[in-house]
């Protein structure tokens, strides 16, 4: 190549990049019947799924698919922020390397979806599919696949089952009882800030759905900082979801906010007690999830078409929900195998809107933990 | 206390402390290498209930480790010389040429160190791909490791050059000394710790470097960060962890070892001709 073909190659790549042209590919499944798209997927033999959480118990989960269709999964390792940076890198790719792009429904809030992704209507009709979660509409273009809520983690052997604490006055009450036996964390994970966040609606009666900031909103949290501020001696604050279970396992804290899969995951790896157990309380806890999506160069969009379906099916969700102590993500699916029976998840909650969200978080750390 | 008392207590304390600096860390490392998944290993027991070699096996067959070990320990000394390569000419241009401006081309140089990585990730593996690097996914890094780390050695090797002493110089030529017997009695003494100063800082960068060998390298090329970002954060297991930093600390340790040693061979006090 002569340098004069280089710098102008690199001049176009740099006005390309500028631009940001998201050119029609050449992987279009529109107008192909159901049949004729597993026919194709079966001649693309294989299927690369980016995602960012527990790869290893996910690649034995996904040979029941691979058994069935013939199509091979891969899952490459990485990490949440490295796959949203290669998805970024490789939009204008004509063909790129990810087929299914999964990610949380925080993280898909920052993407452009309509231009990133295929909408996904070419998959069969299953009204019990999920597209919006944890605050996020996924329209045409995001499905649901891996549910999962907070709630407390408890230790039997220190907690009167009978007597679980269901609203702030009982947690207050406990707190008092058994000083320094519950903990929770602000930061690294959301299981702490879905515990205070739902305090302080259910405390200040205020309606969280709506993002708006106003002065009459946040003059309303005052009574819920004071709850935590009168009672700051009694609790504890953990420095992650990971260290709220790990102490409960090894007996210093009797309970903690916990996301449900994860407390299930390290229990199934041995990392801490199985007997730790879980509940939603009745003021609710926040739930959220995981979703996937096809970027538009996928270089095998029907396998990934194929493997979407069969990953957001009511089959497979049971089995998620078996496996993983995941909240089924089709409403078809069963969801007996969980760590709370199904009547507790009516207790569950959405995030605050943002950016009431964050607002919330600043002044719970300047008010409360700033205070301590 | 006499001082030789005085001196053999500290020596022993010092002693004491660096064995138990390295033997602590690495015999819980150990231990929790050793924890079977069928009990965990709790903060009441003094150690592992059951253990056995699971987690060893498992992650040797299991998981990517190999091939990382293999890229990364290929990638990064093959990015450190071609590194060095491309910067000497510069750092040659800037070391030994006066010229207007140079201090300020000096500081150009260093300038693409302040971009956050996260831009110059997304925005180079970007460039990459419309060049069509991605048909050899190991050169595509390869290159890209190699130009990116060019502002460290640029700057090492320039230092050097400017310590070349010019009457060696002449006193070479005068002697009759061809181009390339200059360059290794007068040039290379005083490059030496410079260069291996600038292998050493580009490798490091290139077995520690994450976003670009992942954007381009993924899915075929697995790099030995991508394999700890991915087992060490969002999905945290202690034994595996631990296990993974036992096997990593090997080639780490043998590295330390030859490096010390090309320090050793490349003292500037001994090239340059004063004590």
């Amino acid at each position: 190549m002569g340098g004069k073909s280089l710098l102008k190659r690199l001049l176009l790549t740099a006005a390309a990049l500028t631009v940001g042209t998201t050119a029609g590919f050449a992987n279009d499944l529109s107008g192909m019947s159901w049949d004729q798209i597993v026919s194709q997927a079966k001649e693309e033999g294989k299927v690369t799924w980016y995602v960012w959480h527990l790869k290893d118990d996910l690649r034995r989960a996904i040979q029941s698919f691979e058994e069935e269709y013939g199509i091979d999964v891969v899952i490459p390792e990485g990490t949440d922020t490295g796959n949203n940076e290669k998805l970024l890198a490789e939009r204008n790719r004509e063909t790129g390397d990810i087929d299914v792009f999964a990610a949380s429904s925080d993280a898909f809030q920052t993407l452009d979806a309509s231009a990133l992704f295929s909408p996904l209507t070419m998959l069969p009709e299953d009204d019990g599919r999920v597209s919006e979660f944890g605050g996020l509409d996924g329209g045409d273009y995001i499905r649901a696949y891996w549910g999962n809520q907070t709630g407390i983690a408890y230790d039997p052997a220190q907690v009167d089952e009978t007597a679980l604490p269901q609203t702030p006055e009982e947690i207050a009450q406990y707190w008092d009882a058994y000083p320094n036996k519950f903990g929770f964390n602000y930061q690294n994970g959301g299981s702490g800030p879905s515990f205070y966040q739902n305090v302080l609606r259910v405390i200040s009666g205020k309606d969280f759905s709506n993002g708006e900031v106003t002065d009459e909103k946040v003059s309303a949290l005052q009574s819920g900082f004071d709850f935590f501020n009168e009672h700051a001696e009694n609790y504890l604050i953990t420095t992650s979801n990971s260290d709220s279970i790990t102490r409960i396992s090894d007996g210093e804290l009797a309970m903690a906010p916990a996301w449900e899969d994860h407390l299930s995951g390290l229990q199934k790896r041995g990392q801490v007690r199985k007997d730790i157990k879980f509940y939603i309380p009745e003021m609710g806890m926040n739930g959220g999830g995981n979703g996937v999506a096809i970027p538009r160069n996928a270089e095998n969009p029907a396998a990934a078409a194929v493997f979407i379906n069969w990953l957001t099916s009511p089959e497979t969700q049971t089995a998620f929900n078996r496996d993983f102590g995941t909240a089924p993500m089709n409403e078809a699916a069963d969801d007996s195998f969980a760590l709370v029976p199904a009547a507790q998840r009516k207790f569950r909650a959405e995030w605050a809107a943002q950016p009431f969200q964050n607002k919330v978080a600043d002044l719970f750390i300047d008010n409360v933990i700033f205070e301590r | 206390m006499t001082m030789s008392k005085l001196n053999k207590v500290l020596m022993i304390s010092l002693l004491v402390i660096c064995t138990l600096w390295l033997v602590v860390p690495f015999t819980m490392a150990v231990l929790w290498s050793l924890v079977d998944p069928s009990q965990p290993w709790t903060a009441d027991k003094l150690l592992p209930p059951a253990m056995s070699f699971y987690r060893w096996i498992d992650m040797w067959q299991n998981s990517s480790l190999k091939s990382a070990l293999f890229t990364s320990y290929a990638l990064a000394p093959s990015a450190a010389v071609l590194c060095l390569l491309l910067a000497a000419p510069t750092a040659f241009a800037l070391g030994r040429f006066k010229f207007p401006g140079r201090e300020v081309a000096k500081t150009l140089c260093l300038l693409p160190l302040v971009v956050p990585p996260f831009i110059t990730s997304i925005f180079f593996s970007s460039v990459l791909f419309q060049l069509g690097f991605t048909g050899w996914r190991f050169g595509a890094i390869l290159f890209a490791h190699a130009v990116l780390f060019l502002p460290y050695a640029i700057r090492i090797l320039t230092v050097s050059f400017e310590q070349v002493r010019q009457e060696h110089i002449d006193a070479a030529r005068d002697l009759g000394a061809s181009h390339w017997a200059r360059f290794r009695v007068a040039y290379l003494p005083a490059l030496k710790p410079g260069i291996f100063a600038a292998l050493l800082i580009v490798f490091i960068q290139s077995i520690e470097e994450f976003a670009i060998a992942f954007i381009v390298g993924s899915p075929s090329i697995v790099t030995i960060p991508t394999l700890l970002f991915s087992a060490l954060g969002q999905d945290f297991v202690r034994p595996n962890a631990a296990v993974l930093s036992l096997i990593l600390v090997v080639p780490n340790v043998i590295l330390m070892l030859v490096l010390e040693w090309l320090l050793k061979s490349a003292n500037p006090t001994l090239s340059s001709g004063k004590g």
